[in-house]
């Protein structure tokens, strides 16, 4: 049993990396098996799980493009069907407008951690990506919710790659994004929802370790506030307070641990 | 310095080179049992520190079927090392003029 974990643990870093440090970490696993307690053995399990998200996101927003497309492909495909398709592999198919979420989004992760204008374009593609979804959701039923899972996992890509980014540029990406969002017509509360826990998830998720970055984060947050205030038709009587807030606090955390395996947020160990 | 990689240093500096799961086990030794670190945060410390030149592969064996890849310090890990250690002293002496005659106490 740990042996087989171990082995699906290793194939989540990405080939390259796979390569080169496989076979040491692998044996790494191995020992920690043969050593370690039930409890430290997982714990040592998650923690190259984690390590291995984290080269991936590196990779992704630092190697050449091909292998950025390559990456995001990998991890939109690793979202889609570890999470969302578990319970309903009877329903998979493979309609066309799933391809072309799954594009934008390749598109979308290429495009971001770029240059300044790359960047904001980026932020658009997302939001346009994450309208996609939705529209799966009557041919695969739970694959369409995927933009909540879709924003996280770009703005965790984006905080892998870009450390401490300049606030003008977050603020501006979260301004397009909001932008955006103002002016689509809601296809469902999924997608509402999706983009709440979006926006305020990457600017969190960046803003970590950054305050600057964080003001300008909750500058765009409040500007959703006021759509919702404005739009209170749209979305606000339909979801429980509490439930975007741990949404947020759950992106907060992922932030910390996956820029903690980055080195760039202080180590608990 | 975070954290990790200051164990991660001291492990191998006071050991000798010694490969991922060791560098867990010289750490938790070390310090007692006090601290760990997980393995995928070593090799997470160890890709920043390769990076940065700080260690570098001492050798490669291969035992029961395993690969053992061996880190060591180099000579510009150990003067960061050091650095960390004097920035930490300095702040230990700060924190204990600041507390004056309770800290003695405390402790």
């Amino acid at each position: 049993m740990r042996r087989q974990l171990i082995r699906w643990v290793v194939l989540l870093y990405p080939t390259s990396y796979r390569a080169t440090r496989g076979d040491e970490i692998l044996a790494g696993l191995l020992d920690a098996a043969d050593d370690a307690s039930r409890l430290r053995f997982l714990t040592h399990v998650r923690s190259v799980a984690l390590h291995a998200l984290a080269v991936r996101g590196r990779l992704a927003t630092g190697g050449d493009r091909r292998e950025t497309l390559r990456q995001g492909l990998v991890l939109a495909g690793v979202a889609v069907l570890g999470i969302k398709t578990g319970t309903e592999v009877g329903t998979l198919a493979w309609p066309w407008a799933f391809t072309v979420a799954l594009l934008l989004t390749g598109l979308a992760i290429l495009l971001v951690s770029r240059r300044w204008w790359q960047h904001v374009a980026g932020a658009v593609l997302m939001v346009v990506a994450a309208h996609e979804w939705p529209a799966t959701g009557h041919v695969l039923p739970g694959v369409g919710e995927i933009s909540l899972e879709l924003l996280g996992l770009a703005a965790m890509l984006i905080a892998a790659g870009r450390g401490r980014s300049s606030p003008l540029r977050i603020l501006a990406g979260i301004s397009a994004s909001w932008v955006l969002l103002a002016g689509f017509d809601p296809v469902g509360p999924t997608f509402m929802f999706s983009m709440e826990m979006g926006v305020a998830s990457l600017g969190l998720l960046i803003g970590v370790g950054d305050a600057r970055v964080a003001a300008a984060t909750g500058f765009g947050i409040a500007l959703y506030g006021i759509q919702q205030v404005a739009r209170p038709d749209r979305w606000l009587t339909q979801f429980p307070g509490p439930l975007g807030l741990y949404a947020i606090v759950a992106a907060c955390a992922l932030a910390l641990t996956f820029r903690r395996f980055q080195g760039e947020a202080p180590t608990r160990p | 310095m975070q954290h990790a990689s200051f164990l991660v240093l001291s492990a191998l500096a006071a050991s000798g080179p010694a490969h991922g799961y060791g560098i867990v086990r010289i750490v938790e030794q070390l310090t007692g049992g006090r601290q760990g670190l997980a393995l995928g945060t070593v090799y997470g410390v160890l890709d920043r520190l390769l990076s940065e030149g700080a260690v570098e592969v001492a050798f490669e064996t291969v035992e029961s079927g395993r690969l053992r890849r061996s880190y060591r310090v180099t000579r510009s890990g150990r003067e960061a090392l050091a650095g960390e250690v004097r920035r930490l002293e300095a702040h230990a002496r700060l924190g204990r003029r600041v507390l004056g005659p309770s800290f003695r106490e405390q402790v």
